[in-house]
Parts: structure tokens; C-alpha cells; sequence
């Protein structure tokens, strides 16, 4: 049985962070247009990343000695919390700052961490996760990309696809198969660093229904890569990728998605007076559900932060978090539809357009619903 | 809570609180022995302050057990019990004997009787505490006998909710000091219902391990699992937002709003939880036999007692759009989460 989440409060002293982080957000967001507001942390702008890493605010749960602020789970919770909760572009250190940087805290040697971390909290390095492939989505574990061993390092030859912000990025951390075939499914599979600058890789982007390209084709040919590119110890990947996934899917990312689109809608009708008792108890449910999955993630972070891996309890928090996210612009497009003739802004229209178009890939990003559900009854002894 | 309390708790009504108890309990047959192997535990007056002998837990102490209460599918207004003793002794009303039920807001049709409809376990109640509303001719609390009203079951099979009625409200002795009797009831019936969906979830999945259809366990389908999955997850949350409901504010008063969340969320759990177990279970799970009938047959009637999901998204709704703050989240943390006070 899945062990029961109990309430808890975020700590004093990670709430002192968020009057600071509230401040330097709103003062951004104002300059935001709304349907970039829509894109959440889809949102990517280098500029905004940087500017968050000199005030200290990227790679916060890395150590003061790489250039972090050393800070707990709960003061990244406070930190993301207020980056979406206020619809700020954070995409472009995302990945570092959420997977990557852990990871190689974790996992990488002295050397590794030396040259990586530092480069993290500056927002110099920004990073991408290789993990699909074109024969493998859910299932992982038939990844075909290999490295091989060569006399001063590795071969990477294969594909990766649907890797989001490749194009954009600097790093790689890759699942690829070190030994074996993929009949071998999790053993044999490690994680490569991989820097997309080198001869060999190709990025090829991809453009999506909203007109947006985010994901990537990439492919590597004969890239060379140092022994240094080796992540953790070779055939832990899988172990390696799987301890991640706690920290993927508990976050307010996992709820707050469409927050920036809800801010605008309420706006509206604030601004209109045109709430009937209809949408004032859509509003209510929409907010009913975030707090509850708000208390929810809050659990989470404690059992995080006591060290613990709450892989069940955070495959709960996505999957009803995602479905509150898709809820939320079927609720929105109803209430303005059934209000024809109403003079509704392009703004909050182009807004409600996007997130309904790519909100089915909130509950495909970090692990699909029905994945989620067979973890889930895993935990609850049916498998 | 103290695990070592909530787990007495857990043994006693596990004991005392039986499926049979319950069908007799529903049949009519007298709850004098359940009350008193309760009261005797001295639960009752868990939440009572400790000068005045009681446990001294808050609201928000006492949630696991207004969730065992649901858990147990405890025949009594158990959790209104501990609720009502509390406020009473903070007024120094004498505490009357037996169990307490609350009333939802109270209507009057004459200017001076007191007409309450649909009161959980009203039948069984031996004083109940009727909330003055703006549809109520009284303008204070009141706590009436159950003795000198006028109580009428409703028909509906093996509910313990009833209309109670007093020809004059001066018969009722007023309680002096406001408290959100609607929201705290609806919070802690939240509680309830998270518990009798822990039942329904365990009993459910223990089902569906047994039951072997075309040479296999039925939770070995996927299709089954993934129902099951998200039984887990509107428990879990159903949990989680009852706890949250039973918060208090930094004042140590309870948070209305917060208590919304908890019975809005419950609620539009119920119904999904209650159409999966069944779903799973098929046939035996509706016969009167088979125990599964005796936490769903609550959950249903629950969902809507002391307001539904609706009525309680609506009152959030209305703050959250009267609300001039620029986000969501700024509503949202000094609503739900400001921090509380320890007891």
C-alpha cells in the first residue's frame, strides 16, 4: 500500500526566500506578453536565467563551493514555486537546475563536478535530457543509441528525438547502452554527458502543432567523447535515471502550468464583472484543486528533503496535477463559449489557443499517465 | 497526530464499530452499548480542553480521528461529538449526555419554530446543535434535546440522517460564542469521507486479488489497475484536503476557506471512488451482504451533507474573483497555508 502523505508546512526558512524571488519575478512579469505567460516553464529566455543566477537563484540545492547557495528542498520548492506562479520564462536553466546539476552532484566525479556545477549556477550551461528514441518512448529500457569504448574514451553512435530544448542547449545527459543489446532492457545502460558542440552531433528541430519548435531530432555519428563523459558508474544508468524521477515529478510543475493562463481569465472577468455563478464555481474548483495538490507536493518536498524517494506519492502528484492543467483550458474555452458575442481579447485568446494545443504533453513529459497508474498499482501490490 | 492515540483509536473502533454493529445500528437496534464502550475510551472528549478533563487536542490534532471515525463507519456523530463537547465547554454549557449532532443551517418556515432538515445522524443524536443561518428565525446558536423534538427519519434505506423540529426556539440553550458550525461540520465530514474511501480502497484492491476471471486475478488486467490507480490517487488527495480543511488560523480559529477545499474536494471525489469500487467489485459489491455497501452507501450520502462540491467551490470562487491580488498563488498561500498555530 502506498504509505499515507501527511500535511506539512514549508519551513520558516525557506519561506524567507520568497518576498525577494516575489519581488524580482513581478517585476519581470509585467514586461511579459500573456501568451508567453502561457508557455510557463515551456518559457526561454537566457537573458531571464542569467539574470536569476546573479542574484544566486539558479542551482540553489548545489553546495556554496560550486557556486550554489547550498540551499534545502524546500527553498528550491519556495524559488520554483514563485518562477511559476508568476509565469516567468525559465526554461532555458531548467534542466540543469531541476535534473542535471543533482545528478552530477550525486553521481559525477571531483573533476566533473568542478567543471559542471559552477557553470550550472551561472546559467552558462544549460542542459538537455536524452532519453526517447524513435523505437523507444515508455519503454526506456529498449534504448539502441551506444557508446562504445575506444582507447581514450567512448564512440557515441544513434538517435535521440523529442529532446526538448536541444537546439538551445549546451549539455546533454544521455541514456545510452554501454554494453549489451537492447534484449538486456535496464542492464548495460549508462549516462553519457554529451557536449552538443562536437563534431558529429546533429540538432534538427522540430516544430509542434503551436507553431513552436522545442523538441529535436539529434543525432550522433561517430562523436568522440572523452572518458570524463561517463556519468555515474557504467551500467547504473538506469538506477541512475530512475532516482530522478522523484524530483520530476512531484514539483509545482506538475500543477502550475496552466497558472498563467488562470491568472489572465480571472483577470478578465475581474476586469469585465462578467462572473456568473457559473464561473465562480469553476474558478473555485480550479483553485480547490490546486491547493489540495499543493498540500499534496508539500508532503512530497518533506519526504524529499528527509532523503527519502517517494517515486509512488510523486507519480500521484503528477497525474492528478496534469489533469487539473488539461482541466483548466476546457474550463476556460466553455466559460468564454458560452458567452457568444462577448468581446473576449486576442491576448487571452492566443493564451487559451496555446496551452489547449499543447497541454496533451503534460501528461507525456516525464513519464505518461498510463505509466504513472501501472507504478501506482505496483505500489498498491497488483503487479 | 500522536501516532499511539491514533492508533488506540484505530483498535477501539475496530473492535466496537463493527459491519454487524453497523447493520444493527442501521436496523434500528439501540447504539447504548457502542456509546458507552466509546465513551468510556473517554474520545469524546478528545478535543475538550485538558483543565476541563478532556484531551485538549484542536481541530487540527484531532483529524486522524474524524478520519478513523469515517474509516470505522462509526453508527454515531462521533467526530460532531468531539467537535460540539469542545465548543460547549469553551462557552460553560453543561455537556449534555450522549451523542451531539450538528445541523446544517437550520430553516424556519413559522417566525418561531426550528425546523432542521436532513441532519446527519439525527437519529441517533441526543442533543444537537442547530446554527443560526439568515433563513433562521433565531439569530444565535442553539443547542436543543433531541428529547423534546419532533424527529422524523427519511425514508431512505439504512440512512441515519433525520428531520428534527422544536415548536419554539426559546427551548434551546444559546451558545454565546460565534463558530463556523457549517464549515467546521463540512471540514470534518471531509475527514470522513477520506477515511471511508481508505475502506473503499482497501477493499477494493484486497477484491480485486481474489477475484480470478479468464484464469487470472482481475487486478492483473491493466484496464483494472488503472482504475484502482486513480482510486488511490482521489483518496489520497481526498486525505490531503481534509487535513488541510481541519487547519486553523494563526488565531486558533478554524479556516473557513480552507474547509471549503477540504469538503469541495471530497466530494467531487466520491462519486468517481464509489462508481470504481463498485465497477471492480460488479454485482457483490451492491448486495446487502458483502461490507463494501456500508462505506459507499455513506460516501454518497456525505457528498452533499453540510453543502456539496458546488456550493463549496462557489464560496472559494467568490473569494478567490473578489480577490485584487495579481496571482493566483498570492491567494492562494495566506487563504490556505498562512501558518498556524501548534494547538
Amino acid at each position: 500500500m502506498i504509505e499515507p502523505l501527511t500535511l506539512t508546512s514549508v519551513p520558516a526558512h525557506a519561506e524567507a526566500l520568497r518576498p525577494a524571488v516575489r519581488e524580482f519575478v513581478q517585476t519581470y512579469t509585467g514586461k511579459v506578453p500573456l501568451e508567453e505567460r502561457a508557455r510557463s516553464w515551456m518559457g526561454f529566455d537566457a537573458d531571464f536565467s542569467r539574470a536569476l543566477a546573479e542574484r544566486g537563484w539558479v542551482g540553489v540545492t548545489l553546495p556554496k563551493e560550486y557556486g550554489g547557495a547550498g540551499l534545502d528542498a524546500f527553498s528550491r520548492f519556495v524559488l520554483i514555486e514563485e518562477l511559476l506562479g508568476n509565469s516567468t520564462p525559465v526554461a532555458a536553466h531548467w534542466v540543469a537546475d531541476r535534473q542535471s546539476g543533482p545528478l552530477i552532484l550525486k553521481f559525477g566525479t571531483q573533476s566533473q563536478k568542478d567543471f559542471y556545477l559552477p557553470r550550472i549556477c551561472r546559467a552558462d550551461a544549460f542542459f538537455c535530457i536524452g532519453m526517447s528514441e524513435p523505437q523507444s518512448g515508455s519503454d526506456l529500457a529498449s534504448v539502441r543509441t551506444r557508446a562504445t569504448r575506444t582507447a581514450n574514451g567512448w564512440k557515441l553512435n544513434g538517435q535521440k528525438i523529442w529532446t526538448t530544448n536541444a537546439h538551445r542547449s549546451h549539455y546533454m545527459i544521455a541514456l545510452v547502452r554501454t554494453s549489451g543489446s537492447s534484449e538486456d532492457r535496464n542492464k548495460g545502460l549508462s549516462q553519457m554527458i554529451i557536449d552538443l558542440s562536437a563534431p558529429g552531433v546533429t540538432v534538427r528541430q522540430i516544430r509542434d502543432l503551436t507553431g513552436d519548435a522545442h523538441f529535436n531530432e539529434v543525432f550522433f555519428e561517430d562523436v568522440e567523447l572523452g572518458e570524463d563523459a561517463l556519468i555515474g558508474s557504467e551500467g547504473s544508468g538506469w538506477d541512475q535515471v530512475t532516482a530522478e524521477l522523484a524530483f520530476e515529478r512531484s514539483g509545482p510543475e506538475r500543477f502550475y502550468s496552466a497558472i498563467g493562463l488562470f491568472d489572465v481569465w480571472l483577470a478578465y472577468l475581474r476586469e469585465h464583472h462578467s462572473a456568473d455563478a457559473w464561473a465562480r464555481e469553476l474558478a473555485g474548483r480550479i483553485v480547490t484543486h490546486l491547493a489540495v495538490l499543493r498540500a499534496m507536493s508539500v508532503a512530497v518536498t518533506e519526504q524529499l528533503a528527509r532523503g527519502d524517494s517517494p517515486i509512488l506519492a510523486a507519480a500521484l502528484v503528477k497525474d492528478l496535477g496534469t489533469e487539473l492543467e488539461q482541466f483548466i483550458p476546457f474550463a476556460i474555452s466553455e466559460e468564454l463559449g458560452r458567452h457568444p458575442g462577448h468581446k473576449v481579447p486576442d491576448g487571452l485568446l492566443r493564451a487559451l489557443s496555446y496551452v489547449s494545443q499543447i497541454c496533451p504533453t503534460y501528461s507525456l513529459r516525464g513519464g505518461t499517465r498510463e505509466i504513472l497508474r501501472g507504478m501506482i498499482a505496483r505500489g498498491l501490490g497488483l503487479r | 497526530m500522536d501516532p499511539i492515540l491514533y492508533d488506540s483509536f484505530d483498535r477501539l473502533l475496530t473492535d466496537v464499530s463493527t459491519p454487524q454493529v453497523i447493520r444493527d445500528v442501521e436496523a434500528g437496534k439501540s447504539t447504548q452499548t457502542l456509546w458507552q464502550q466509546i465513551s468510556e475510551s473517554g474520545f469524546a472528549d478528545a478535543m475538550v480542553s485538558e483543565e476541563a478533563g478532556g484531551g485538549g487536542l484542536s481541530l487540527s490534532d484531532a483529524f486522524g480521528l474524524f478520519f478513523l471515525c469515517g474509516r470505522h463507519a462509526v453508527p454515531l456523530p462521533l467526530a460532531q461529538t468531539m467537535v460540539a463537547r469542545r465548543v460547549l465547554a469553551e462557552n460553560s454549557i453543561d455537556i449534555p449526555d450522549g451523542p451531539i449532532a450538528i445541523s446544517p443551517l437550520a430553516v424556519a418556515h413559522a417566525s418561531d419554530p426550528v425546523e432542521c432538515r436532513n441532519v446527519p445522524f439525527g437519529m441517533l443524536a441526543q442533543a444537537v446543535i442547530v446554527p443560526h443561518s439568515s433563513a433562521s428565525s433565531h439569530t444565535q446558536d442553539l443547542l436543543f434535546p433531541a428529547a423534546t423534538a419532533t424527529r422524523n427519519g427519511t425514508g431512505v434505506h439504512g440512512s441515519l440522517q433525520a428531520h428534527l423540529s422544536w415548536s419554539e426556539s426559546d427551548s434551546g440553550v444559546v451558545i454565546e460564542g460565534a463558530f463556523p458550525w457549517l464549515e467546521v461540520a463540512a471540514a470534518i465530514t471531509a475527514a470522513q469521507m477520506a477515511g471511508a474511501m481508505d475502506t473503499v480502497l482497501n477493499t477494493t484492491v484486497k477484491y480485486a486479488g481474489e477475484r480470478s476471471q479468464f484464469g487470472r486475478p482481475i487486478g492483473k488486467f491493466q484496464a483494472v489497475q488503472q482504475q484502482l490507480s486513480v482510486l488511490a490517487e482521489l483518496a489520497t488527495a481526498s486525505r490531503v484536503g481534509a487535513e488541510l480543511g481541519c487547519r486553523l488560523l494563526a488565531d486558533g480559529t478554524p479556516n473557513v476557506l480552507a474547509a471549503a477545499v477540504a469538503k469541495a474536494r471530497a466530494s467531487e471525489a466520491a462519486g468517481t471512488v464509489v462508481s470504481i469500487a463498485h465497477g471492480v467489485h460488479a454485482a457483490m459489491g451492491i448486495t446487502e451482504e458483502y461490507d463494501l455497501q456500508i462505506y459507499t452507501r455513506r460516501l454518497i450520502e456525505w457528498r452533499t451533507d453540510y453543502g456539496s462540491a458546488g456550493y463549496w467551490n462557489r464560496r472559494v470562487g467568490d473569494a478567490a474573483l473578489s480577490s485584487d491580488v495579481p496571482s493566483t498563488l498570492e491567494f492562494m498561500l495566506p487563504t490556505f497555508f498562512a501558518d498556524i498555530a501548534p494547538h
